[in-house]
């Protein structure tokens, strides 16, 4: 069995993996805000800015690209 | 609140959080975990709460009644009574239109000029799954399997543990109460959990709502348009997409109570390389075939008897296994082919002889049940016995057509049969590879992993499959 951890380590690391994704995930984390329980104008706004502020430093690139190409393979047919 | 949305990953954080304080309080513990359960489903419709707080409520005054005496007869009465009531339930909610409906296709058959009023009933998410749950801990306390549970705490969360809450796995009494009376390791294992959550992940939103969406959908929703080779395909790939979304949701369901300090059974192993159609059962939905087998098919005599009487009691047991699964005729006539392959297969099998163990006459046997399989999809998947009809028939006329097919909806066909190859003791393994990573590492890498397998996946995600039943 694989070395185990404690409640407080595990939520450490579901903190530290919300923040990666919402970080290269910005993109599509203003829509899911949109319908999320989450949602409202402040967090919504704060959202826009976060996603605007991710793309100024080009942190949506890796998320672009791999959209991207994905939708490029679904369509060459 | 479905598994890969931002709302589930919000209230999963707060149930982490929530078990940091109560790490050494095993009773507050669990009752959290009941709160966050009726949380978690009152996302649906807070209404049915009420209806599976009246299951939790019968089910533990049940077994304390069946507890409470030692005299058979009494024991026996209260069972009957108490998994009657389930039934009833489960009845009202799930098979009331239908039965309305069905009369009501008899009575304008007859010319009669009357029509039954329909109840409008909306289905109570999952409530087959926590009526089963119900019934296999008042028999399982019947039989003296399982002991009574004097907590009324461990039968509420063990029916509304909202991993397992309303697409399965259904786990036992005997499996689950055991865990609950205990206080929870305190550690809890990360690598393989984590591993399972994130291909449940991709399986669905990547290949179950791409198969859904560019191949399944199209062709089911009007066969008459498409050519033989895409009716084929969608069948093979709806086969991959229900695969790959109900195997997701139990990897999922496995990998969340793991991380909360529990266990559940496995409930997919590779079903598409059985052999027969009874393999086939050991293999998918575990959980289901296995309570089927010992609460219904066993208790009408299972196979001791006559070869006529074991057969009656294949086909009782899958037709209710059928409409178990949605209330509808279509249902019971998947059930019925599966039950009457199964009937079939029993009673050739003296005739198979020794080819049948041969690498070709494996191959063969394999790529044979596949197909009945694939039959029966069309029947689960199809709208109506019209559709499944036009389907047929398209599919052996060969009409000309333009192709829904791609390469990519292929490749994902390949790519599920691939994943569907992989062993189910791989996770626990390549866990076991990589179990020294750092503990940050975890979080960085799923974080990855999460936008990645976002980014791949169409736009929006559809329920699962099995949240209908």
């Amino acid at each position: 069995m694989a070395p185990g951890v404690t409640p407080r380590q595990l939520l450490g690391i579901a903190l530290v993996s919300c923040a990666v994704a919402a970080t290269l995930g910005a993109t599509p984390l203003a829509s899911w805000v949109d319908g999320s329980i989450a949602g409202g104008t402040v967090v919504q706004q704060a959202a826009d800015d976060w996603l605007a502020l991710t793309q100024r430093a080009g942190l949506d690139r890796p998320y672009t690209a791999l959209r991207q190409a994905m939708r490029g393979a679904e369509a060459a047919d | 609140m479905l598994f890969p949305t931002l709302d589930f990953m919000l209230f999963f954080i707060v149930v982490l959080a929530l078990m940091v304080p109560l790490a050494h309080s095993h009773g507050l513990r669990k009752l959290a975990l009941v709160a966050a359960s009726y949380f978690f489903y009152a996302q649906w419709n807070w209404h049915y709460c009420l209806l599976l707080a009246g299951s939790s409520v019968l089910t533990y005054l049940g077994g304390i009644g069946i507890g409470a005496t030692s005299v058979q007869r009494v024991r026996k009465v209260i069972v009957g009574i108490t998994v009657a009531m389930h039934l009833l339930l489960l009845s009202t909610f799930k098979y009331l239109d239908f039965l309305v409906g069905s009369a009501n296709h008899l009575l304008h058959a007859a010319g009669a000029g009357v029509e039954l009023p329909f109840m409008e009933i909306i289905l109570p998410v999952g409530i087959s799954f926590f009526t089963f749950h119900g019934i296999s801990y008042l028999v399982d306390v019947y039989r003296g399997d399982v002991a009574v549970c004097r907590r009324p705490v461990d039968i509420f969360l063990y029916l509304s543990f909202f991993p397992q809450l309303v697409a399965g796995p259904i786990v036992r009494a005997s499996f689950f109460l055991p865990q609950l009376a205990r206080p929870p390791a305190e550690r809890v294992p990360l690598a393989e959990p984590v591993l399972l959550i994130l291909g449940g992940l991709f399986k669905k939103v990547v290949i179950a709502t791409y198969l859904a969406t560019d191949l399944v959908d199209p062709v089911f929703f009007d066969p008459s348009r498409f050519g033989t080779v895409d009716l084929v395909l969608a069948a093979y790939g709806y086969a991959v997409q229900i695969y790959c979304d109900f195997s997701a949701y139990t990897d999922m369901a496995i990998g969340l109570a793991a991380l909360l300090g529990y266990r559940f059974p496995i409930n997919f192993n590779q079903p598409y390389r059985a052999q027969s159609l009874r393999e086939f059962w050991q293999r998918w939905h575990i959980s289901l075939s296995s309570w089927l087998r010992d609460y219904l098919y066993k208790p009408l005599g299972g196979s001791r008897g006559s070869r006529w009487f074991t057969a009656r009691n294949l086909m009782i047991t899958m037709l209710l296994g059928g409409i178990w699964h949605g209330a509808a005729w279509k249902f019971v006539a998947w059930g019925g082919l599966h039950g009457a392959g199964l009937v079939i297969e029993r009673w050739a099998k003296p005739w198979s002889g020794d080819w049948a163990h041969t690498p070709l006459g494996r191959a063969v046997a394999i790529l044979v049940v596949f197909h009945i399989v694939c039959l029966g999809w069309i029947l689960f998947r199809a709208d109506s016995f019209a559709t499944v009809v036009v389907y047929l028939e398209t599919l052996v006329r060969n009409q000309d057509a333009e192709m829904q097919a791609t390469p990519f909806t292929l490749g994902l066909i390949v790519l599920g049969l691939a994943l569907h190859a992989v062993p189910r003791d791989v996770p626990g393994r390549l866990a076991r590879l990589i179990g020294d990573y750092p503990a940050w590492m975890w979080g960085v890498t799923a974080g990855c992993a999460i936008t990645a397998i976002d980014a791949l996946g169409p736009e929006g995600v559809a329920p699962f499959i099995y949240f209908q039943f």
